[in-house]
């Protein structure tokens, strides 16, 4: 096993709980998703995982060896790319791979022909020796992972590695993930509050809200935890909290969220709900209506009663 | 390492612009305002003097390397990518403070090179005079090591190292000179770090032996103590 964390517990200044008797485990070669808003987690838990943070309780397990940050051997093995940019923005691309391939002992020809190759998988090669800060958002999002690649790291944890990109540079950093995985052993662990981003490039995920994984496994098992659900999406001119309320209060109902004049409604499998939604609804004007598969998003929904979108929790 | 924190002080266009240019303007007007003056010194005593007190000053500017470097290194989100190397983080300390030391002393002999070549200034004792001006420069660099621990922040460590100068320099008579009296004596010398690397110089170009001791011997007891509490401060930083 790769990582291995058990019963994880961490505290901050004024006992804040950040880290609840958090699980995860990452087998060679998977990518696992971290999935849950701000706050929820994920970065302490990656903190821990890297030995940035001790640990107030549980065991932190990387490469089977305990993880207690002073294991510089590790590190050796491991790539972080950091939910920052962290790049040197005055120097080159070039001469930032080259930094960051001489801190973990690459030199001479295996590090020109390094930077070579991590030039051409982030789509840089014929921009290496631009400073980074003439380069878009994206572009700098891709040396940030190109950094944490130069001496092949055999885990490599992405924290958020798309917040405030562009779609394109999204697709392609997210297609690149993929790519990386499929052709090499590697094991990922890519923590993000965009479900669709984590759908799309995990084997496994777990779900972390509040510091504890409340779920955990394939997509399509959590997704089968829904099997059966019906999930309503009625738009009105205005919602209201108050029908939220009354809308819950209805026989097989299971959560009822309101977001942009949207009541989102999953109720128990087999029930026909449909005209005692509408009768609730009666007073306000119904702009659309419409029932979809369940999705990861509603099983984040489902498991915390809360919906998440660019890290907000409505 | 060596190659990547050089590139990084050397990109600084502006550093350089402020710490040399600035200094070299100012020198050349302090020179040709004392020019007019009655009974001033020879011209090349005059720009020695002179220039000598703006090197001290700019050093002290100087210090900007080490706490901006310091601050982009550990007092951000980059912190966590250097702490995560294999690396001890102490290694970026001592690159940080290593490399601003030799930036900002290849300023100062800019500076002192100048008032040379340009007002044929002589420099008695130089291999002495350009000693101590080392250790001018590793001072300022560990104290701004030192103030970046405690502030957390360059914009402070910034506001707290001018008026350090702006006091020293006002205390030892360098801007207007001072009325003499007991204190004034006492300050000219012992006030601060910048005063003790002055007196030490003079000490070397006025051929006073018992001044170099005092001044190396005061500065180099800063030195140790400076450099002692900022690693000690540092330890918080880097855990």
């Amino acid at each position: 096993m790769i990582v291995k964390m058990k019963d994880v517990i961490k505290r901050y200044q004024g006992n804040t709980l950040a880290l609840d008797y958090f699980d995860l485990e990452v087998h060679a070669g998977e990518v696992v998703g971290l999935l849950g808003p701000n706050g929820a987690g994920k970065t302490t838990a990656i903190k821990a995982l890297v030995g940035l943070h001790e640990v107030d309780g549980g065991i932190v397990e990387v490469f089977g060896q305990a993880q207690n940050g002073k294991n510089r051997d590790l590190r050796q093995r491991i790539g972080l790319v950091t939910q920052e940019i962290t790049v040197y923005e005055e120097l080159s691309a070039y001469e930032n791979l080259r930094f960051f391939g001489r801190l973990y002992g690459l030199k001479g020809e295996a590090l020109e022909q390094r930077i070579q190759e991590v030039g051409q998988r982030i789509g840089l090669a014929d921009r290496l020796h631009d400073i980074p800060k003439k380069y878009s958002g994206g572009m700098k999002r891709r040396l940030n992972i190109g950094c944490a690649l130069l001496h092949e790291p055999e885990l490599i944890i992405m924290d958020e590695p798309t917040v405030g990109i562009d779609p394109q540079s999204r697709h392609y950093i997210l297609s690149f993930v993929k790519d990386l995985a499929k052709k090499t052993n590697v094991s990922i662990i890519y923590t993000s509050h965009y479900i669709e981003e984590v759908e799309a490039i995990a084997d496994r995920v777990y779900i972390v809200d509040q510091g504890h994984i409340i779920a955990h496994g394939t997509t399509k098992s959590l997704i089968e935890q829904m099997k059966g659900d019906a999930t309503m999406h009625i738009t009105v001119k205005q919602g209201s909290p108050a029908t939220v309320t009354k809308l819950k209060a209805l026989p097989d109902v299971k959560e009822v969220t309101l977001q942009d004049d949207t009541y989102h409604v999953i109720a128990h499998a087999g029930a026909v709900i449909l005209d005692k939604v509408l009768a609730q609804l009666s007073q306000e004007t119904i702009v659309h209506v419409a029932s979809e598969q369940p999705t990861l998003e509603d099983v984040f929904l489902m498991l915390t009663g809360k919906s998440l979108r660019d890290g907000e929790v409505a | 390492m060596v190659r990547f924190y050089l590139l990084r002080l050397l990109k600084d266009t502006i550093g350089h612009v402020i710490l040399i240019g600035l200094p070299l303007v100012l020198i050349t007007l302090m020179v040709s305002i004392n020019r007019n003056v009655p009974e001033a010194p020879p011209v090349e005593v005059a720009a020695l003097y002179i220039g000598l007190i703006y090197i001290l000053m700019f050093q002290g500017f100087g210090a900007a390397y080490t706490f901006e470097g310091l601050e982009h290194d550990f007092f951000s989100p980059f912190k966590n990518r250097l702490l995560m190397s294999p690396l001890h983080p102490m290694r970026f300390v001592y690159a940080n403070l290593l490399f601003s030391i030799l930036v900002s002393y290849a300023q100062s002999l800019v500076l002192l090179g100048y008032v040379w070549l340009v007002f044929g200034a002589q420099i008695p004792n130089l291999v002495g005079v350009l000693a101590v001006l080392l250790l001018g420069v590793v001072f300022a660099q560990l104290f701004a090591a030192w103030l970046i621990f405690v502030f957390k922040k360059a914009a402070r460590a910034q506001l707290a190292i001018t008026l350090y100068i702006i006091g020293a320099m006002i205390l030892a008579g360098f801007f207007v000179p001072l009325p003499e009296s007991a204190f004034t004596r006492w300050a000219r010398i012992y006030s601060s770090p910048l005063t003790w690397v002055h007196h030490a110089l003079y000490g070397f170009i006025e051929h006073r032996p018992e001044d170099v001791f005092l001044g190396v011997g005061l500065l180099s007891v800063g030195i140790v103590v400076v450099a002692l509490w900022a690693a000690r401060l540092s330890k918080s930083v880097l855990s």
